[in-house]
């Protein structure tokens, strides 16, 4: 479902823009940022590029990022921005998409398992940020919002018993993790 | 200096965000898990024992150890009972006659003579004839481990014969959990023996598979439970008389015997105990130790094979085959490893080892060169759980049936038939 509804998300930006295009001067850009995430987990790292076109105003794009918050994960997700005040300094940013599960294994709160698997859930990035311009059309972007990412892992644990097929039990363990995140980078 | 003003005031707008949405900072865990409750049915002892006896044949719906003697196949339903199964035509056993047995996981065979445990129990049984098979002698309170879980206890005047499950499922905070550990209310508590592979005495002896916990030497049954061998004189067959009980290891799984050794599997290894001299009093004359794992063994003349599985309790995360040079049994030597995927039972004739491997079926292996077995056959598709190859044809237990192999013919070896499992 949560697939189905991010692919109906992205079509409609690309429409969106496909639409603006044909009328109206869009310009690409490129926005490649690091940070941490800080919340009850402690402060991570966290790396993301949104690639997307800008127009007045306005950019919208799709993101890709490596989060390190909890178990780790790999956001996909679409992003759109609105530029405010002087020159179009300030921003104000929403992210939504999906939260890929990278490569985890369970953690402390698992006491047993035979096999685990682990997938991925809703992600969310709402900022606002402030962006300096360097060299050329490039900028300093730095900015600070709040996250929420959720991740899913379900367990099997196969129990003793006499013969087998032995009794298997069946846990599912879904983790939610809200954040601060501050992120820095540059603007093509 | 105007530039520098707007990012500090962008900055404190953003520190002001951060702040708002500091109630958010929250990591959440649900956890949600379904169990499954048993409540136990009882019957009084009177009833249990006036059953045991050759009743109407049940559907094979949770298979465990399983011996055969001549054209009999004696297949265990867990905790239930045993299953008769008239296997004079390979291709088309015949359920024939359900023993209730509550308790029941392991048995052996001795010419007209089946032992099993009920419990704590060891019933004999004369199955001399499979269709009026009746209970010549109980000998109580054998296996004290086999108890019952907890709030259960066992009683003289009843027995728990059935477990009516009921699933739960719960959900609970994982990030401040307040009772992880949630113990289902009655499930049995493990500990346990079983059945047996075959030496020779005056009557013949059954043969079992590699998951056996009651093997069968001339005038002795061995058992083992979860730390001991346990040793039974049946000079007369009808009369077991307990003799003696040896610590071994913790976590005993298995025991096999050949020749004048048993061969005993433990989660930490494979020990061997010999019984020339004194079958009441087994020496122990060498052993092999391995990573923590589940490990069914068996053996021939030369060497012992011993697959190790991880996947339950017993821990361990290896799935292979250990090939072990028996020539001095007090150095047990290990001389290959094989990778597999789940092995559980397996069993070998001439120069054919015949491997359970889970999900991945079974295998058949030509071993005439251990440093090289080479795989012959693998039937895929099933979930297997334990074998017997005996004169051409391979028994199998697997998840959903107990299959036959015929394997006179190498070049073309193939399932004979199959009794479904009911679920």
């Amino acid at each position: 479902m949560r697939i189905q509804f991010l692919a109906i998300f992205f079509l409609t930006l690309f429409v969106h823009f496909s639409v603006s295009a044909q009328t109206q001067k869009l310009k690409f850009h490129s926005i490649n940022t690091a940070g941490i995430s800080s919340g009850q987990s402690g402060a991570h790292l966290l790396l993301q590029t949104v690639n997307g076109l800008a127009y007045k105003n306005w950019f919208s794009g799709i993101g890709f990022g490596a989060d390190y918050y909890g178990y780790n994960s790999y956001p996909l997700f679409a992003d759109a921005r609105r530029y405010f005040g002087k020159n179009d300094k300030g921003f104000a940013y929403a992210d939504l998409g999906y939260n890929l599960s990278a490569k985890n294994k369970p953690g402390k709160e698992v006491y047993y398992y035979t096999s685990y698997h682990f997938t991925g859930g809703i992600y969310s990035d709402i900022g606002i940020g402030y962006k300096m311009k360097l060299i050329g059309s490039s900028s300093f972007v730095i900015s600070t919002g709040f996250s929420y990412k959720e991740i899913s892992n379900k367990i099997t644990a196969v129990n003793e018993c006499f013969a087998a097929p032995c009794p298997v039990d069946y846990n599912n363990y879904k983790y939610g993790n809200g954040r601060v995140v501050l992120k820095a980078g540059v603007d093509f | 200096m105007k530039k520098y003003l707007s990012f500090l005031v962008t900055t404190f707008v953003a520190l002001l965000f951060s702040i708002l949405f500091s109630g958010c900072l929250k990591d959440t865990c649900k956890h949600t898990y379904t169990y499954s409750m048993f409540t136990p049915v009882y019957k009084t002892t009177t009833e249990v024992m006036a059953n045991i006896k050759s009743n109407s044949p049940l559907e094979i719906s949770d298979p465990g150890k399983i011996v055969i003697l001549g054209n009999y196949i004696f297949l265990n339903e867990v905790n239930k009972g045993i299953h008769v199964i008239d296997n004079t035509n390979p291709s088309s056993p015949k359920n024939i006659a359900f023993i209730d047995l509550p308790g029941n996981v392991d048995l052996a065979v001795k010419g007209h003579t089946l032992y099993a445990d009920l419990y704590t129990d060891l019933v004999v049984l004369d199955i001399s004839n499979p269709l009026n098979v009746t209970k010549t002698k109980v000998v109580s309170g054998v296996f004290p481990q086999r108890n019952y879980g907890p709030g259960f206890y066992a009683d003289g005047d009843k027995i728990i014969t059935d477990w009516v499950r009921r699933d739960t499922t719960i959900i609970e905070d994982c990030a401040h959990p307040e009772s992880v550990f949630t113990t289902p209310n009655a499930v049995l508590y493990a500990g346990s023996l079983s059945s047996q592979s075959g030496n020779a005495s005056s009557a013949p002896v059954g043969i079992a598979g590699s998951m056996a916990r009651f093997a069968l030497v001339g005038d002795y049954l061995y058992t083992v439970d979860d730390a001991n061998l346990n040793i039974f004189d049946l000079t007369n067959s009808n009369d077991p008389v307990f003799k003696n009980q040896m610590q071994v290891d913790w976590h005993v799984e298995t025991i096999y015997p050949f020749k004048n050794n048993l061969f005993i599997g433990s989660n930490n290894g494979m020990f061997i105990f010999n019984i020339t001299s004194s079958p009441a009093n087994p020496t122990k004359v060498g052993e092999f130790t391995h990573v923590r794992s589940c490990d069914p063994v068996i053996a021939d003349d030369s060497f012992a094979f011993v697959t190790l599985h991880s996947g339950t309790t017993c821990l361990g995360f290896n799935n292979e085959l250990d090939v072990v040079k028996l020539n001095d049994l007090s150095n047990a030597e290990l001389v290959k490893t094989y990778s597999m995927t789940s092995p559980q039972g397996l069993s070998k004739d001439g120069k054919l080892l015949f491997i359970c491997d889970g999900t991945d079926g079974l295998k058949v292996y030509d071993a005439s060169d251990v440093q090289s077995l080479q795989l012959v056959k693998q039937f895929t598709g099933i979930e297997t759980y334990d074998v017997i190859a005996y004169n051409k044809i391979a028994i199998v237990v697997a998840k959903d049936g107990l299959y036959q192999y015929d394997y006179s013919d190498l070049d073309n070896i193939h399932s004979v038939s199959k009794i479904n499992i009911s679920k």
